[in-house]
């Protein structure tokens, strides 16, 4: 068992030196550095963002709104998400809101977020935690919807009350699926924000790619992208790896 | 910190009368419980012995206020039961450990609740009266079956209840394993002498735990008839072979297959 991480890291290592060997030999054919720069190009071009020290102020601007904007969605959709499956009264007052207003991309609420917020980071806020909130609560809800029936009952007949029951078993019954909805609510975040970013602002990776757009600085463009799905995947293996932390039920079991 | 035994005899009177339930609606509704009344005195052990489906659970979630019965009443110490509460908490089957917190968090759980003084303190003493004093750290995914029934037991009894509810609690142990938990189990009563309603369908579990055995019929459920445990106390493992009980055994044993056989020709 211990030898099969290390060979999901070796694969993992080929199958990347695979797709810039591909990618390579791609740009060597069409032999046009606006429509298809190559890998090394990209290097270059990275090698000079970071020296120049704008990547950071954009990659840091991003960030910024993501967590923002992630931390407001978390704040409001776990705490709602607990009351709406502990109350069958606010369920019936709140979910078909909730079931109205999700299929709304979160790029559809970016002219609203401009009229309501102006430019800069405020409509960034907005549009980062639309895009966290539905994953967290939706994930939330039906992870404390499905609370066991008997850990109701035990918690009831030794003494504990309403908000008693909320802290000590909707929570934690509800923590591993709501931890699933903060993975993939941040992944969303941070998706979002490249697409608020192409229209409102006038700082990060997503402005980085739309004002490189307009220069025909190609591989400026592939450097955004390749950095933004660089840090996604990192905020995901993070939040992977900070479960045993939050959870250590889980991960702890007879030998 | 330790504490002293309660006085027996002086609380956990449970009376039901007439007891009505049903369960489900329109066509698919069962009488569950018809017309159930019964009487359990301070201190004393009585089990709930019938074949499944006879509505034995059931009677025990109403005593337990997880259930509101249709009609009749459940009082304890000539209390109305109008909910769950922690006069009287549960050891059930399997799966009801709190998953996410410790073996001592478990039974500190109910202190905590009750807002008792130094609720660690008592998980530390419950623990070790049932034998777990080295695992409260450990979480139930690392307990086995039995470690995981003797934690219920010390949550249930960490609150000091006045009656003690066991809904099959033993019914997924291996047999010795089961004999060793009934055991302790009267060991900790004895003790305590806290009233007991012990549910389970093993009629050698219910004579040897039992003063009182109450033989369930179903369909619609209801009691069909008290058998008297006259075996002294404390009782010993070696009881399990003498006469007394083993005609008592004979006894229960013609009433319950008498019971089965009925329901399962129905069927």
């Amino acid at each position: 068992m211990p030898s099969l991480p290390k060979r999901n890291v070796v694969l993992g290592l080929i199958g990347i030196l695979g797709f810039f060997a591909v990618w390579q030999v791609a740009t060597w054919r069409i032999h046009n550095a606006v429509l298809l720069p190559g890998p090394l190009a990209m290097f270059e071009a990275l090698c000079g963002l970071c020296v120049e020290g704008r990547l950071w102020g954009d990659i840091g601007a991003s960030l910024r709104r993501v967590v923002v904007g992630f931390l407001i969605a978390s704040a409001v959709a776990v705490p709602l998400a607990l009351a709406l499956a502990a109350s069958s009264l606010l369920r019936g007052l709140l979910l078909p809101i909730v079931t109205f207003l999700r299929p709304i991309p979160p790029i559809a609420w970016i002219p609203l977020a401009i009229l309501w917020f102006g430019l800069g980071d405020p409509p960034s806020f907005y549009i980062t935690a639309v895009a966290a909130f539905f994953p967290i609560f939706i994930n939330s809800f039906s992870g404390a919807a499905t609370v066991e029936a008997d850990h109701l009952n035990a918690a009831r007949c030794l003494g504990a009350e309403r908000w008693a029951l909320l802290m000590r078993i909707f929570l934690p019954s509800a923590l591993p699926s709501i931890w699933t909805g903060l993975r993939i609510g941040l992944g969303q975040s941070w998706m979002a924000v490249v697409t608020a970013e192409l229209i409102t602002a006038q700082s990060g990776l997503g402005y980085l790619i739309q004002l490189s757009r307009l220069n025909l600085d190609t591989d400026v463009v592939i450097v955004g992208m390749c950095v933004i799905g660089f840090i996604g995947a990192l905020m995901t293996a993070t939040l992977s790896y900070v479960e045993r932390w939050v959870m250590p039920w889980r991960h702890r079991h007879v030998d | 910190m330790c504490s002293e035994p309660r006085m027996a005899g002086s609380r956990g009177l449970v009376e039901l009368s007439a007891i009505g339930v049903d369960l489900g609606t329109g066509i698919r509704a069962t009488r569950a419980l018809d017309d159930v009344s019964l009487d359990i005195v301070p201190g004393e052990f009585v089990a709930l012995l019938g074949p499944s489906g006879c509505g034995k659970t059931t009677l025990l979630n109403v005593i337990a206020g997880f259930i509101k019965p249709g009609s009749g009443s459940v009082r304890i110490d000539r209390k109305l039961v109008t909910g769950p509460s922690a006069r009287c908490p549960v050891v059930f089957q399997h799966h009801s450990l709190f998953p996410w917190m410790t073996a001592a968090g478990n039974v500190a759980f109910g202190p905590e609740m009750l807002g008792l003084p130094d609720p660690a303190a008592i998980a530390r003493e419950y623990l070790g009266l049932v034998g777990l004093a080295g695992q409260g750290t450990k979480y139930p995914g690392q307990l086995s079956g039995g470690q995981r029934q003797r934690v219920g037991l010390a949550r249930a009894l960490s609150i000091r209840p006045d009656v003690l509810l066991l809904d099959e609690p033993f019914g997924a142990l291996d047999a010795m394993t089961r004999e060793l938990m009934q055991e302790l189990l009267l060991t900790l009563w004895e003790r305590d002498r806290h009233t007991t309603v012990f549910v389970t369908h093993d009629l050698e579990e219910a004579i040897f735990l039992a003063d009182r055995v109450a033989v369930m019929a179903g369909q619609p459920g209801r009691i069909r008839a008290w058998i008297e445990v006259r075996l002294p106390r404390p009782r010993t493992p070696d009881q399990r072979h003498g006469a007394v009980f083993q005609n008592i055994l004979a006894e229960v044993s013609g009433l319950v297959r008498e019971e089965s056989l009925r329901v399962f020709q129905e069927v």
